[in-house]
């Protein structure tokens, strides 16, 4: 597992909604495995240089979605997506992000098309 | 007689440390690579870390220096007055125990990921992983070498001496590793291993370097656990080999002939071994970032987005 979340800490998303956010989407997308280990808590609140409650609130959120279950002595394991996209819909994905990028979007204007398009369907 | 035996250690120590020192210093001068090409993140990295463990060489180096002159000086009025020789036995792991609190406010004060954006790598790392690598299972080796032997010496001795029971009489000789020399050493060494292990956590938990690659950022962990093993394997090997000589010199003249003088004969020659052997691993360098590596501007591009 070499995939990396990046915190814009003068972003309006909250940071623990940021760390939620790109380990959702690293699990969605098969960048991270089912069964992967994400790193402990203090580790990855370090590397980010933020307090222990932003990462242990993001995981809880990641747990309460059916992304992750933590154990005991064991650590927090990447389970199997409730929903898994799959390859035709990743692919669409992917081809959406670029398009948009393509079209001089900045990544959180994405970001908010995608919630329009989804507040548009109800 | 107490004079000429810390000449003689001092030279045992001093002049082997200068030899090793001045060609490892030549060897990483030569070899080394410039901060330049590194991004500012790593150089500073490394220039803490590179910092930290000069400085708990040196201490580790002075403090028995310090500990013999303290004590050394007015050995023989000790002696005098029967107060035990102890501190002057433990002044190597008092180096080691020194030397790993500097590591440790080193690993405690590693430079912090600054600025509005920041990037972690989602790896799992644990202390079990930085565990496995050649210098801790060195340290171990040496480490339970060492506890074996002073818990021999102190089953084997009379205090801080030998004594052999013969039909004519009995002959006492010292200074022999006996519990005397060996419980307070073996605390020492049970608290430089605890201190050991409280450093290795804190290099596990220990923030990871602002746009460091994996690769690199293993590298200078890996790095800083070897710093902590070298000085628990040198301060043992160096406790070990000093034990074995005055030990062994002591059980030669307890017996002087037979074959329990050729075994403390041997020891006694193996002792000086061993001290040269811990005094090489502490001026061995830790591992290093290759000399060609990632650049600034593909250590930066490395990174997923």
């Amino acid at each position: 597992m070499t995939v990396a979340i990046t915190l814009d800490m003068l972003a309006a998303t909250p940071p623990y909604e940021q760390v939620r956010s790109q380990i959702a989407g690293h699990i969605r997308t098969g960048s991270i495995r089912t069964g992967e280990k994400l790193p402990v808590v203090r580790a990855l609140a370090a590397d980010l240089g933020v307090a222990t409650n932003t990462v242990a609130r993001a995981y809880r959120e990641l747990e309460a979605g059916g992304l992750v279950t933590t154990r005991r002595r064991v650590g927090t394991i990447v389970q199997a997506p409730p929903a898994p996209a799959g390859p035709a819909l990743q692919q669409a994905a992917t081809t959406f992000v670029r398009d948009a990028r393509n079209a001089g979007l900045a990544d959180e204007e994405v970001v908010d098309l995608v919630r329009g398009a989804l507040i548009d369907l109800g | 007689m107490f004079a000429g035996a810390a000449l003689l250690l001092l030279l045992f120590v001093l002049v082997p440390l200068v030899v090793v020192a001045v060609v490892v210093g030549t060897v990483l001068v030569t070899s080394s690579r410039p901060d330049v090409s590194l991004s500012s993140e790593v150089a500073g990295a490394r220039r803490h870390a590179v910092t930290t463990g000069a400085l708990s060489t040196l201490v580790a180096v002075a403090t028995p220096f310090f500990v013999l002159a303290a004590f050394g000086a007015s050995y023989a009025l000790r002696l005098s007055f029967g107060l035990p020789f102890r501190p002057v036995a433990c002044a190597p792991l008092a180096g080691a125990f020194v030397g790993l609190v500097v590591l440790l406010v080193g690993e405690l004060t590693w430079p912090r990921p600054t600025g509005a954006s920041r990037t972690a790598l989602l790896q799992d790392r644990s202390m079990r992983t930085l565990l496995d690598s050649g210098w801790v299972r060195l340290t171990v080796v040496a480490v339970a070498v060492a506890t074996v032997a002073l818990v021999i010496g102190g089953l084997v001795g009379d205090g801080q001496s030998i004594t052999h029971v013969r039909p004519g009489g009995a002959t006492s000789a010292g200074p022999f590793p006996g519990w005397g020399f060996a419980a307070p050493q073996l605390v020492m060494l049970a608290l430089c291993l605890g201190l050991a292990v409280a450093c290795v956590g804190a290099t596990s938990r220990r923030s990871a370097v602002v746009r460091a690659d994996a690769e690199t950022d293993d590298l200078l962990r890996r790095a800083s656990v070897a710093r902590v093993g070298r000085l628990v394997l040198a301060s043992a090997l160096v406790t070990l080999g000093a034990d074995l000589f005055f030990g062994g010199l002591a059980a030669q003249s307890a017996y002087p002939e037979g074959g329990w003088h050729t075994v403390a004969a041997s020891v006694t020659l193996a002792g000086p071994l061993l001290l040269l052997l811990g005094l090489v691993a502490l001026a061995l360098p830790a591992p290093r970032l290759p000399a060609v590596h990632l650049t600034p501007t593909s250590t930066a591009s490395s990174m997923p987005a």
